[in-house]
């Protein structure tokens, strides 16, 4: 066998592992990404995180590594499964998902995200926040938004982006943030 | 054949045809009942309750006669085509807006599952902007303008209204038919 061929043969078999491995990626949601979600308005919010972006079907796996999100005025500090809330006012990210809003408040400024299919992420002025607030040209469904808190393994059906966010009722008060470590196919 | 009998038989023959008929029901739409949908939303108007269901069923929507006086404007069910309007309920509906909206100030609708109807502090308004305990979520929204039929998958309730989001100017409305099984 020629060097050549020799060359070549290692050069598919390097190819080739880097297809079946998986893509594996560190980001850091920072704890006033709301995505504009929840009751605290489009004024003091940022965008959600991108994450993974998959060109088809397959399994995304989401692991809390580290950090914690200061959620209000006073220090309170939250992990990636967030806290309970009596006082509480207003519109989680969460609740708004299912069109309710709850007296005693639950998973505040838990990780949360949004898978988002590559057509509407792809499309002019699409930008990762609520969609129904008049903010964005394209946006997100609130219905589509979904808790993660530790980790969470699911399945997508198309092609799309996952997007990662904080579950609150307003964040003009929050600081720190998540260290996530995603894994697509 | 005895009187009882043929009480029996007639009994009989009323409940079929009782069962078998469709239910049909007028309602009025008011021209400011956009449910609080779109934004910015200036007057919260919950949508109209048209027609309840049991199970699963095809409910049909029929435009009679009225129409919607928007700022000045008259429109039928079918509403008009607005310019750098900001975002009609139906736009909403989407998570778009911007551009240009299509028939606003039409007759829209939103099929709502009786779980959720049925639920303590349901209130037929937009359930994303912290306005009621349970609330009708935008994405359900559809255009019907001078008619629509459709199956209904399961138990619930068609509530209509009205696709616009300034409704403070409103005036006028539209005369329904709704069938339904």
């Amino acid at each position: 066998m020629t060097s050549i061929k020799i060359a070549f043969v290692l050069l598919l078999f390097v190819a080739a592992a880097a297809v079946a491995a998986s893509a594996q990626t560190q980001v850091f949601v920072s704890g006033t990404a709301s995505g504009c979600f929840g009751s605290g308005g489009v004024e003091v919010c940022t965008p959600m995180v991108a994450s993974v972006t998959v060109k088809g079907p397959a399994t995304i796996t989401v692991t809390y590594v580290s950090g914690t999100v200061i959620w209000d005025g006073v220090g309170d500090t939250a992990g990636p499964d967030g806290v309970d809330c009596d006082w509480c006012e207003g519109q989680t990210s969460l609740e708004e998902g299912h069109g309710i809003v709850l007296q005693k408040k639950t998973r505040i400024a838990a990780l949360i995200g949004v898978f988002v299919p590559q057509a509407r992420a792809a499309h002019k002025g699409f930008s990762p926040i609520d969609g129904t607030k008049d903010a964005v040209q394209v946006g997100i469904m609130p219905g589509w938004l979904f808790f993660i808190g530790q980790s969470k393994t699911f399945d997508v059906k198309e092609a799309g982006t996952l997007f990662l966010g904080i579950n609150d009722t307003g964040v003009g008060d929050n600081s720190g943030g998540f260290n996530v470590e995603v894994t697509g196919p | 054949m005895t009187s009882t009998k043929i009480t029996l038989v007639l009994l009989l023959f009323v409940a079929a045809a009782t069962m078998a008929a469709p239910t049909q029901t007028q309602v009025f739409v008011p021209g400011n009942a956009s449910g609080y949908f779109g934004n910015p939303a200036d007057q919260l108007v919950p949508l109209v309750p048209a027609i309840t269901v049991n199970g699963p069923g095809t409910i049909t929507v029929t435009y009679v006669s009225g129409t919607v006086n928007i700022g000045g404007v008259e429109v039928g069910p079918t509403g008009i085509t607005q310019h750098n309007c900001p975002q009609a309920p139906l736009q909403e509906a989407k998570g778009i807006a911007g551009g240009t909206c299509n028939y606003v100030g039409g007759l829209i609708g939103v099929f709502v599952s009786q779980s959720r109807v049925g639920y303590s502090g349901f209130n037929a308004v937009d359930g994303t902007k912290d306005a009621t305990r349970v609330g009708v979520m935008p994405g359900g929204l559809f255009f019907i303008g001078e008619g629509k039929t459709f199956d209904a998958k399961q138990a619930g309730t068609l509530f209509l209204g009205i696709n616009d989001e300034h409704v403070s100017d409103n005036s006028g409305g539209f005369n329904v038919e709704v069938t339904g099984p």
